[in-house]
């Protein structure tokens, strides 16, 4: 493949290089994607800024390492870690979140910190501080050839899998008629309510969902990258990252963002490797500065 | 604090296996001089260790508590010595807090500090000027064997340098004269690259690139096409990443296609420990990393740790962490022996540390002028056999971390090894 010499020294741009790149951003996208629609639906309806959101997706990651290393079956992990990672989302709904609505965002905020570091230390305390990562099958070990750029084939069905799950929860949100209560929740909870709507029920119905989707992304980013007990504060940036990008409550909105925060992380580590990260934080200003409410608020 | 469940423990070994075990621990430790024994009014030892609980070094802290308690248990201070733990989080700042608040709260005697490289030197910064004794079991620093260094700071382990420098000729003579360098971007992954890449182009080596990420980096794919894209292809990928760091980079490694396409990886700074080794699997079998010691080595000391830890803590494998704490426990209990227990003692006890020499698992150890230890330094190859991950070490020789005016890190005040 051929090169071109890129405006900044040292660096230089091939085809395959930004193929890989753009595979990389794709991929860290989705998975931010699954983290932050749930944490953005949640902050949108419910008005509940939910600071545990991180913590559900590193528990659904431990959660996931276990099991895959008691059985074995990454299906089985993949399947059982957002099921009780879902539990527990609701549980702490009913138990906790419920008897602060209707009170100041703040409260929420504080109880949701306390959950975090709730969870924080009891995965220091169940698996240690040690490092780990969920192992992966033969059949997903290994890479394919596209295009000049070697990309690992695990990477790809997350990717796929993530596409669908994004695509039936689109489809949800924009066809459904729950999709529509949930819409019009963000705008007029009293109005829903008195349509005979249980919307406490539904509230509880979107943490479990949420809570669910966190952990489906907790296993994928525990099986690519390495599970530790700080990595929850890494999710919870993004979230919030992510709703200041694509705007508070919006699907669309936590897609696109998620998708420019992976784009960002991807090329930005490419072109300033020391500065990675602070490639999300420019995007973010950016768009704090051009559109002060997101890109796509729903309200 | 106090771990009450450490002593719950301790209190299952029987009598003949204390007895055993001090035995043999000062045969292993070349306990010189008049054998100081344990009196019932012995005087309290408060022992301090801001250690990294949470944060990328999280697995290591642990594990040098675990070992640097093993020792005095072993020891004829096991009733009168208490340990005070706190978190050093793996931030420089906490760790200041938390060993001001040991030394100013808890009165302790004397400190054992945290693994990263930007603590020990924060910690040191705060210590020194209050004469306040800190012992470094990792918290690779060369300029604290150098400019910064102090009477009262003392680097037990190694320094980025002594452990980065001997790779260079070993790694020109076996894997070529082209290398890659990366790393974690703070002090202990620049300055490793660093001291690497000087040594290594003064033999006639050559850098063909180099990068640095963030440290804590999660995610390493779009660094990974630097290397496959360098101008040259490096005959290995030389660097330091730690911890969570090191497991990401490892997999990723493998992941994308470089460790099939012949790209080879070698850490350093004892990266490539046992209690990382299975978060890594087998993508880290044929990669390399530089250590001081090297698990399952044979030699009388060792034999005493392993049987003393396996004991004591049979849930947790025999580790690198572990061995070094244990090591750091030794060099306390002779510096200890030699103020006849008295911990208050500080000015004996850094006189004492000045000129220590001991045995342990990882071999002869002797304080150098500088307060930096000689050591000996192993290039090691992670095999598996029997299914069970283990090093091939090539010993390196002996090595200090000299200082004065050809180093940067500067001349240390109390003298630069020859």
């Amino acid at each position: 493949m051929g090169r071109l010499q890129a405006g900044l020294p040292g660096v230089t741009v091939s085809f395959a290089g930004v193929l890989a790149n753009i595979l990389y951003g794709l991929t860290i996208g989705s998975a931010y994607t699954l983290i932050a629609v749930g944490f953005s639906i949640i902050f949108g309806m419910v008005g509940v800024l939910n600071f545990a959101h991180g913590g559900l997706v590193m528990l659904g990651a431990y959660l996931g390492f276990s099991i895959m290393a008691l059985t074995g079956n990454f299906w089985l992990s993949l399947a059982l870690a957002p099921v009780g990672i879902a539990a527990l989302g609701g549980i702490v709904e009913r138990l906790l979140i419920r008897r602060l609505y209707g009170r100041d965002i703040e409260l929420t905020l504080f109880l949701t910190f306390g959950l975090s570091m709730v969870f924080s230390n009891a995965v220091l305390l169940i698996w240690g501080g040690s490092s780990c990562s969920i192992q992966l099958p033969s059949y997903f070990k290994g890479f394919i050839d596209l295009f000049g750029v070697y990309y690992p084939k695990f990477r790809l069905f997350v990717l796929f899998f993530i596409c669908l799950i994004v695509a039936v929860l689109w489809l949800f949100f924009a066809r459904s008629r729950w999709g529509s209560v949930i819409r019009a929740g963000m705008f007029d909870i009293e109005t829903v309510q008195a349509f005979g709507i249980d919307i406490y029920g539904v509230f509880t119905i979107l943490f479990v969902v949420c809570s669910g989707l966190a952990a489906v992304a907790g296993v994928f980013v525990g099986a690519m990258r390495s599970l530790s007990p700080v990595m929850d504060l890494d999710f919870m940036t993004v979230a919030l990252s992510v709703v200041v990008i694509g705007g508070m409550g919006s699907f669309k909105g936590a897609l696109i963002g998620s998708l420019m925060l992976g784009f960002a992380e991807a090329f930005g580590a490419q072109v300033t490797p020391g500065l990675a990260k602070f490639s999300t934080w420019v995007v973010m200003v950016a768009v704090i500065l051009i559109r002060p409410k997101g890109l796509f608020p729903e309200r | 604090m106090e771990n009450d469940a450490f002593r719950k423990k301790d209190n299952r070994l029987t009598r003949r296996d204390f007895i055993r075990a001090v035995g043999v621990g000062a045969l292993a430790t070349g306990v010189s001089g008049p054998f100081f024994t344990a009196k019932a009014d012995q005087p309290e030892i408060r022992l301090g260790h801001v250690t990294n609980l949470s944060g990328v070094f999280a697995e290591g802290g642990a594990l040098l508590d675990k070992g640097l308690r093993l020792a005095f248990s072993m020891s004829h201070y096991r009733d009168s010595v208490k340990f005070f733990v706190e978190d050093s989080q793996t931030k420089a700042d906490v760790a200041v807090q938390k060993a001001l608040k040991l030394y100013e709260k808890d009165n302790v005697h004397l400190l054992v500090g945290p693994i990263g490289g930007h603590e020990s030197a924060a910690l040191s910064a705060v210590l020194a000027p209050k004469k306040k004794l800190l012992v470094e079991i990792f918290g690779a620093n060369s300029y604290l064997v150098g400019k910064d260094c102090s009477p009262y700071t003392f680097m037990l382990g190694h320094t980025t340098y002594n452990l980065s420098v001997p790779m260079a000729p070993w790694f020109l003579k076996t894997l070529g004269n082209k290398v890659f360098l990366v790393g974690a971007d703070y002090t202990t992954g620049r300055d490793a690259a660093r001291f690497f890449k000087e040594a290594f182009e003064k033999i006639g080596g050559k850098v063909v690139g180099e990068f640095y990420s963030p440290l804590g980096t999660s995610e390493y794919a779009p660094y990974l096409s630097q290397i496959r894209n360098a101008k040259e292809k490096p005959n290995g990928v030389f660097g330091f990443y730690g911890g969570s760091d090191c497991v990401a980079f490892v997999r990723q490694f493998e992941e994308f296609g470089l460790k099939k396409e012949g790209f080879v990886y070698i850490d350093t700074m004892i990266a490539l420990n046992m209690t990382l080794l299975p978060a890594m699997g087998d993508a880290v079998v044929g990669f390399y990393d530089c250590a001081t010691t090297v698990p399952y080595i044979d030699n009388p000391a060792d034999k005493v740790f392993m049987a003393a830890w396996q004991k004591a803590y049979p849930n947790n494998i025999i580790d690198e962490f572990g061995m070094l704490g244990y090591d750091a426990g030794l060099c306390l209990i002779k510096a200890l022996d030699a103020v006849r227990g008295d911990a208050s003692n500080t000015n004996g006890l850094a006189s004492a540390l000045h000129t220590i020499e001991y045995e342990s698992p990882r071999g002869k150890v002797k304080m150098g002028v500088n307060n930096g230890t000689v050591v000996p330094v192993y290039a090691r190859k992670v095999v598996k056999r029997d299914g069970k991950f283990r090093h091939d070490a090539t010993f390196l020789g002996y090595h200090g971390t000299p200082c004065g005016a050809p180093y940067e890190w500067g001349a240390c005040k109390l003298g630069c090894p020859a």
